[in-house]
This record gives C-alpha cells, structure tokens and sequence, in this order.
C-alpha cells in the first residue's frame, strides 16, 4: 500500500536503469553558455504541446481565505485520517527496492508510446508543502536520498520545485511542487507561494509540539494569501517516531475539524507512509472541487510561476478582482 | 570541429526523442517520446559523482556536455527537479532520487530546457 504513486504513476515497467556517473568527462573548460543577469521568468500558461489549455481564459482567484481558526468546528467532510485515495489511482506492486527500481507500468505508459506526441498533461497544478523548521517538508517531497546523487546539487544547492505527473481518474496531471524549506520564518515565505497554489500541505512533527503549536500562525498566511479555493492537508508527519509522539493524532483531526474543508492525516516520510496518498487525495480534492471546464480555465491561466519572487512578482497579474470559481 | 550526426536511434526524423528519457538510476521517467528536439550547444553541467569529485579545490569538476533533448515547457516533463539558482542557472536532477545534474535551464531563457542525452537514459 505505501506506494510511490507519485513517482510511478507514468514510469514503465523498467529495469533500474544502469549505474549512474556523469558523462565523459571531456574537462575543463569554464561554464559554458551561462550569459546575463538573472530574471525571474513566469511561465505562463503552456507553450507547446499542451494545446488545449492554451486558450484558456479564467483568472485564479485570489481571495481572501476564510478564517482561520475561527468559524468554529465546521470541518466538511470531517478529517481523513487514513488516505484512500480511491479506486481510480494507478498502483504500483510494492517492493523493487529502495531505488524505485521496477516502476510500474501504468496505464498509459505503454499506450503512449506511439508515433504521434504523447497526450499532454491534462492539468496543471502547483502545490505547495509548508510547515515549521524540521518537520520533514522537505522529505515528504524526496522521499529518498542516498549518497551517491550530487552532494553539490544536494546540498549547497538544493532543489527548489519538482515537476511530477500523476494520472488520476483518467487525467493526467503535471504537479508543481514547491518544499518551502529554508523558508521556516511563517512569515518569510513569500506571498507568491501561496497565491498561486492549488493546494497547501501543512505538515508538523508529531513528535514537537511547538510545531504543532505553530500551526495558527501558518493558517494566519494561509488566510492571508492562499487561494480561497485552495485545499488544504494538514500531515502529522514522523510517524515512524511513535514513541516520542507529543501530539496525538486526535489533537490533530482536532485542529483540521476546526477549519472548513481541512483534511488531516499523519504520514512518515521516512518510512513513506502515506506520502504519495498525500499527494494523490489532494489532487483528487482539487480535481473534485472544480466542474472541469472550470478546471481548464482556471489551471491554464493558474500560473506557476518558476522562480516566485519576494512579494508581487513582475509578471504576475495585479491582484484581480475576487472571481470565485462555483 | 564536426558534430557527429545525431543518434538515429534516438533521434526519429523530425529530430525529435524516439524514446522515452529516463533517469540512469532510479528510472524515473522524465520526458514521454517525442516530446524534445535533439539539439546540439556546448553546456556545462558538474559531475555527478559526489563529494570526492568536487573536494578538489577550484571550480566543481564537470562535462562540457554537447548534445542535449531541448523541451520549451518546463511542463512538458513528466518528471523532473529543478535546484535552486546557480547564478542565473536552473540544473534539472531526477525528481525522484535526485541524481544529477541532469539537465540545464537558464533563467534569461525561459523556453529553453536542456537535458544531456549522456546523462539519461533512454527506453
């Protein structure tokens, strides 16, 4: 059950691929081609391939979001406390090691492979995972990690967002996700991030009740900046460190019931329990919230942004007037 | 000097990848046949062998790497990880174990997305 559908959801049944190790190192030479000053691009809507969505009008609402803490214990649909992410999910068999070797093949994979271009994603969405300094934001969003990848990507570098599809209910989505490691200040995580998000993953540790204990003020940024329609997990992450829990799972059900429409679960990312379900129920709410033609309206103008700046990035429309989508 | 005539068995007629691109590791699947042009521009990308390979003092060590699958959209990829900026450059790594770099993006080029045929495999 704890599969990396995220991973999977469009692999082949491949073998796992040779070893790595760079190219052929023909030396030397300094940074080819590097040129210029930086400039954060918005990528707006889609080039290419993905047709469809490019005539797409809509504007993503910027709301206001509803309130926080407050509005008492209204919570829809009450929390999930274990995820299902339904029967439509492609999954993956279990096992293949801790390389992710054997990935699925899964529906599409061979299908696709024909002449003409492959379906282009379906959707776009961009989500992103918040949450105190060492919750595990960043883990949830690997997975895993040995030593053989680029100490310097890993470490000095860092990897900023991922682009990872999924299929769900006969759609193909691309996810942008964003880890705001680094970020950990509630307060220093740029409005960018938050305004263009179709879905916000607010984790804690259950084993440190002061992130627990944080979480009113990321709700306060989430009501501040987020979407109104954006949804929203709450994760009690580190799972596997039961015996050092603080927080029990009903303090966390608790919190999510207070706010409409907030799902809860605990998941580890260590042990990748409940990681890809996280992802995957999210996209299954956001897909479930919206008829499709909004949908499509909405995600080809929802943009996502490569390199959100401090505050109101240039390109980014000014705020609009508050559309609502139903 | 004169570039080798492209892999045709990589590379369909119209220049395209007849493959699907995937991560040497782990397997990932980063790009859906057909969905990048071959394209050929001297781009340097660090090793991607660990520390060892970068201890040495200077610069990191790395590839001047020429040939490259060209994608315009960032959500073309089926998989991918995109490193924080190096300067006004972007490297793309394995989104799922994060191998890399496998791939290059500047930032003044926002259609432009490199991924080095060396270090990816193919399927």
């Amino acid at each position: 059950m704890l599969l990396p559908l995220l991973r999977s959801s469009c692999f082949p049944s491949s073998s796992p691929g040779g070893g790595g190790g760079g190219g052929s190192g023909r030396g030397g030479g300094g940074g080819a081609d590097a040129g210029g000053r930086p400039a954060a691009q918005l990528q707006r809507g889609a080039h290419g391939p993905l047709g469809p969505l490019e005539r797409a009008l809509a504007q993503p609402g910027a709301e206001p979001r509803r309130l926080a803490e407050a509005e008492g214990a209204r919570g829809l649909g009450g929390p999930h406390a274990c995820m299902d992410p339904g029967a439509a999910l492609h999954r993956r068999p279990a096992g293949g090691g801790g390389l992710g070797a054997g990935s699925p093949a899964l529906s599409g994979g061979q299908a696709r492979r024909r002449k003409q271009p492959p379906r282009p994603a379906d959707f776009k969405l961009q989500v992103i995972i918040i949450g105190s300094r060492g919750v595990g934001k960043t883990s949830l969003m690997e997975r895993f990690t040995d030593d053989t990848f680029c100490e310097a990507c890993k470490s000095t570098v860092g990897v900023d967002f991922k682009i990872k599809t999924v299929e769900l209910r006969g759609k193909k989505i691309r996810l942008q996700i964003w880890d705001t490691a680094g970020q950990e200040r509630f307060n220093s995580i740029t409005s960018a991030y938050y305004r263009s998000a179709k879905g916000i993953i607010l984790v804690y540790d259950i084993t440190k009740k002061e992130t627990f204990d944080d979480l009113p003020k990321w709700m306060k940024m989430i009501d501040k900046y987020a979407s109104e329609d954006a949804e929203l997990l709450l994760v009690g992450n580190k799972l596997d460190c039961e015996t050092d829990r603080e927080i029990s799972r009903q303090q966390g059900e608790k919190f999510a019931q207070q706010i409409a429409g907030m799902r809860f679960c605990e998941a580890s990312a260590k042990d990748n329990f409940n990681v890809d379900e996280i992802f995957l129920k999210l996209v299954d709410d956001i897909l479930k919230k919206m008829p499709l033609d909004m949908l499509r309206n909405e995600l080809s103008n929802s943009i996502l942004s490569l390199q959100p700046e401090p505050e109101i990035p240039p390109e980014l429309p000014p705020p609009r007037p508050h559309v609502r989508c139903c | 000097m004169e570039a080798p005539a492209p892999p045709s068995e990589l590379v369909s007629e119209e220049g395209r990848n007849r493959k699907a691109v995937l991560c040497r590791r782990c397997g990932s699947r980063v790009l859906q046949p057909g969905t990048a042009l071959f394209s050929r521009r001297q781009l340097f990308l660090p090793s991607m062998r660990k520390k060892p390979a970068l201890a040495g003092g200077g610069g990191p060590e790395g590839d001047l790497l020429q040939e490259h699958w060209l994608v315009e959209d960032m959500f073309t990829f089926e998989n991918v990880g995109f490193t924080k900026d190096v300067g006004n450059v972007k490297f793309l790594v394995c989104a799922d174990c994060e191998v890399g770099p496998i791939g290059w993006h500047c930032l003044d080029d926002k259609d432009s997305f490199y991924v080095a045929l060396d270090r990816v495999s193919h399927e």
